[in-house]
């Protein structure tokens, strides 16, 4: 594919220790897009081997609005159903500048590993020490063994080596809604991590007028959402006012992910003063509230006050919060950490209630946001970012024409 | 027409030796870019090897004047001076044209081919108004300081365009020597000194020479004209090359691997693979700069040779066949770099004192380099088929 994605897409075998490059061919693209559709796709192709897909939307890593989403698709060990999940910040734009705008994970390895990806190469990289660690300490590993803090580290913590149906894969420090238990599949591969560096250049193929209609695109994103920040972006993850409040005196800052316009993260800190703005010797200040929704969900089982610091407990283990908030018995900070300890050790592949049904997007923006490779939660903020606006830019950006329906799963 | 046809058969050896810095990467592309294929890369010990016989042109780009005068030696200094007397050319930029220059009274035993003043030597220099690290070098008992860095303007006959300075000297020249003259500075030019000091310095003083010496010619710029991104500026390099008759034969063959196939491919993608990982490791050093002889390097110049390597390595990536001289010591040099990076972050973490290992960093990056661009020019000149042969053989 000449514009927008990279020439080629990875297949990669654990069982093999080997890793096939295939060209992403215009047809391909021109049918499925890309993001969850295109994944599925590939998904179909590849199902034999139990592939997990890692995938990017057409506009990932450009300069649209909002345009930090990968997408990761697998069956489910929740639901017994392919689904996908979201990961955002800066990994999703760091995927498809790795020079792979799609990875296919096939089959298991037989030791721990990780896959490194970097300038279209694809390193096999032996992750017996990693295994056992957590998901914080696992990720600076890696980081340092590569020599490079920006390496965005996708990892599962002791759950999901577990292959407890209740983990998740983690984006670099941060859970980021994975709520189908794909860290179990990453566990049942002994796959620890996907780490990427993506310094790659994409190729646009009417440059002028995408940036053209992207700036005006901004401007109207900006200004349907202005005002919008933090707490008040957050309406979809009905934040109770107590849990607000809590959250408010530990309050350090809210974040945006890559080229998104609309900073609904927010990272309290409870080790410190939250109005340090410097860096301390505290290595550990607080955690990023990057998953909304599990933060509501923690916020509801144990004390307000507790709920971030369950939240960092949850990240550090590869634990879905919003699957193991239910769960929780000890209404205290140290009594729940305990008991997510023993849950992400625990091996009963049928604890977590399968409640949840396969990926069903929330409205229409929402799902064109998934084939796009846009924030849902900017596009559920922002009219303008709608299926026709994407076709228009999709066919300026590739040369190829599409159309509102192309951004429907 | 013909003079463009017959310059592209030059024979120019390029300096990548002691002192060189990685500017020498822009003269390749450059000169790849205007269908050049007849490059060759030259270091100290080529040179004390008189290898310079074989070339029509001998280019010492920028760098450090003083490490290239040791490396050199009292005997290669001489041996360029010969060259160019019997009839070579010398295209100095920056360091090169410093080594060529005698300025002052008691110059360094260097080249000191050309007697012409320049104005940025004075024994009490103005101050620095930024970059006060590397806008003052020491030369005998005064200072050649830079007064500016960054894009300015040069005019010669009645035409005015841009090129990049980054220390090259101001020259007070007699006309008959005089290519072109600083005329300007523009919005992208860095004052390291006062404006008016600068302007003072600079204007109207000559910025490229040429000076027959012997049988040749000398060349001597202060502005990179070879930088890529200043296409007049690399068309006035051009026009200059014109004018210059090939008469070398080149250097002799070297012996070559001719790597094809999925040995090729393997050989690539490990290069690849280091490289990549080295891109990475220089990505994450952050604000480093290493005191390397009188030059002042800064972890971007590294980052800037690794990212020309992945690109040189990703277009060699694309060919069936690859004629390569010493495959296995290529290898070695891109684990060598990667190894001395992955030292660096490590010892730079900790506060530690890192030039030794950026000293070998460099060369390593160096050799690989040279090796890399041998085998790409290597290739267009021989023109090979997929099953290994030389299509020369069959026309």
């Amino acid at each position: 594919m000449d514009n927008m994605y990279t020439e080629y897409y990875l297949v990669v075998d654990l069982a093999t220790g080997t890793a096939e490059e295939i060209e992403l061919e215009e047809e391909f693209v021109q049918e499925y897009v890309g993001g969850a559709k295109l994944n599925m796709a590939l998904y179909e192709e590849h199902k034999d081997g139990e592939p997990i897909v890692l995938g990017t939307g057409l506009f990932t890593g450009t300069l649209v609005p909002g345009s930090c989403l990968g997408v990761i698709t697998a069956k489910s060990p929740v639901t017994g159903k392919v689904a996908h999940a979201p990961f955002s910040w800066g990994a999703g734009a760091e995927l498809k500048l790795t020079g792979y705008s799609f990875v296919v994970i096939k089959n298991a390895a037989e030791a721990p590993t990780y896959l490194w990806l970097h300038d279209e190469i694809a390193d096999f990289v032996d992750a017996s020490a990693l295994w056992g660690k957590n998901v914080w300490d696992a990720v600076d590993i890696i980081r340092d063994e590569q020599g490079e803090d920006r390496i965005q580290v996708l990892s599962i913590g002791k759950a999901g080596e577990n292959k407890v149906t209740t983990a998740q894969i983690v984006n670099n420090y941060w859970g980021d809604g994975d709520r189908f238990g794909f860290g179990a599949l990453f566990g049942a591969k002994n796959l620890k991590a996907v780490a990427m560096r993506g310094m790659g250049e994409l190729e646009i193929d009417d440059a002028d007028a995408f940036i053209e209609k992207t700036e005006a695109l901004l401007g109207v994103v900006k200004k349907q959402i202005a005002g919008k920040s933090g707490f008040s972006a957050l309406d979809f993850a009905n934040i109770p006012a107590a849990l607000k409040a809590a959250a408010e005196k530990q309050m350090h800052r809210v974040e945006a992910d890559f080229n998104n316009p609309l900073p609904y993260k927010f990272f309290l800190k409870y080790r410190e003063d939250p109005t340090t703005m410097a860096s301390t010797k505290v290595e550990e200040p607080g955690v990023l509230v990057s998953d909304p929704i599990g933060y509501a969900a923690l916020g509801a089982a144990v004390a307000p006050e507790d709920a971030a610091e369950v939240l960092e407990a949850c990240f550090k283990l590869g634990l879905n919060p919003v699957a193991v908030a239910g769960k929780l018995t000890a209404k205290d900070k140290a009594g729940a950490i305990a008991e997510l300890e023993k849950m992400a050790e625990s091996s009963k592949a049928d604890a977590f209630d399968a409640v949840l049904s396969p990926f069903a997007p929330a409205s229409e923006r929402a799902e064109a946001a998934y084939i796009a490779g846009i924030c849902p939660v900017l596009a559920a903020a922002a009219e303008a970012l709608n299926a026709e606006a994407l076709a228009e830019l999709a066919s300026i950006g590739t040369g190829l024409d599409f159309d509102a329906d192309a951004f429907k799963l | 027409m013909e003079r463009i046809t017959m310059a592209k058969s030059l024979k120019i050896g390029i300096f990548i030796g002691k002192g060189a810095s990685y500017s020498w990467i822009w003269f390749v592309k450059t000169f790849d870019a205007l269908d050049f294929n007849d490059i060759f890369f030259l270091d100290e010990n080529d040179v004390l090897h008189g290898q310079l016989d074989h070339f029509d042109c001998f280019i010492l780009p920028g760098g450090d004047p003083f490490q290239v005068a040791e490396g050199l030696g009292e005997q290669g200094l001489s041996l360029v001076r010969s060259f160019v007397e019997r009839g070579g050319t010398y295209i100095g930029v920056c360091a090169g044209t410093y080594l060529a220059l005698r300025f002052c009274e008691d110059p360094m035993p260097w080249l000191n081919l050309v007697d012409v003043p320049i104005r940025n030597y004075a024994r009490t220099p103005p101050e620095a108004v930024r970059m006060q690290y590397k806008y003052l070098v020491p030369y005998r008992d005064g200072f050649v300081f830079h007064p500016v860095r960054g894009s300015l303007e040069v005019t010669t006959g009645d035409e005015v365009f841009k090129a990049p300075l980054y220390g090259g000297p101001p020259m007070v020249a007699p006309p008959e020597m005089r290519l072109l003259d600083y005329s300007g500075f523009d919005a992208k030019t860095l004052y390291l000194i006062d404006e008016h000091e600068a302007q003072r310095t600079m204007l109207g003083h000559a910025a490229g020479i040429r000076v027959p010496v012997g049988g040749g010619n000398l060349y001597l710029f202060g502005p990179h004209f070879e930088h890529p991104h200043y296409p007049r500026a690399n068309q006035f390099l051009h026009e200059i090359l014109c004018t210059i008759s090939p008469l070398a034969d080149g250097p002799p063959a070297l012996p070559v691997t001719l790597l094809q196939g999925p040995e090729l491919r393997r050989w690539v993608t490990s290069l690849r693979r280091d490289v990549s990982s080295s891109r990475v490791l220089a990505n994450g050093l952050t604000d480093l700069r290493w005191k390397i002889g009188e030059k002042v390097w800064e972890d971007e110049k590294i980052l800037y040779f690794v990212n020309e390597l992945l690109k040189l390595l990703k277009d060699l990536t694309r060919y069936d066949v690859l004629p390569v001289c010493d495959p296995a010591s290529l290898r070695r040099e891109a684990q060598n770099m990667r190894m001395h990076l992955a030292e660096i972050r490590v010892l730079s973490k900790d506060g530690m004192e890192t030039t030794r290992q950026a000293s070998a960093l460099i060369d390593s990056t160096k050799k690989l380099s040279k090796g890399l661009y041998e085998s790409y020019f290597m290739f267009k000149r021989q023109h090979w088929w997929s099953n290994g042969e030389n299509n020369r053989t069959h026309s």
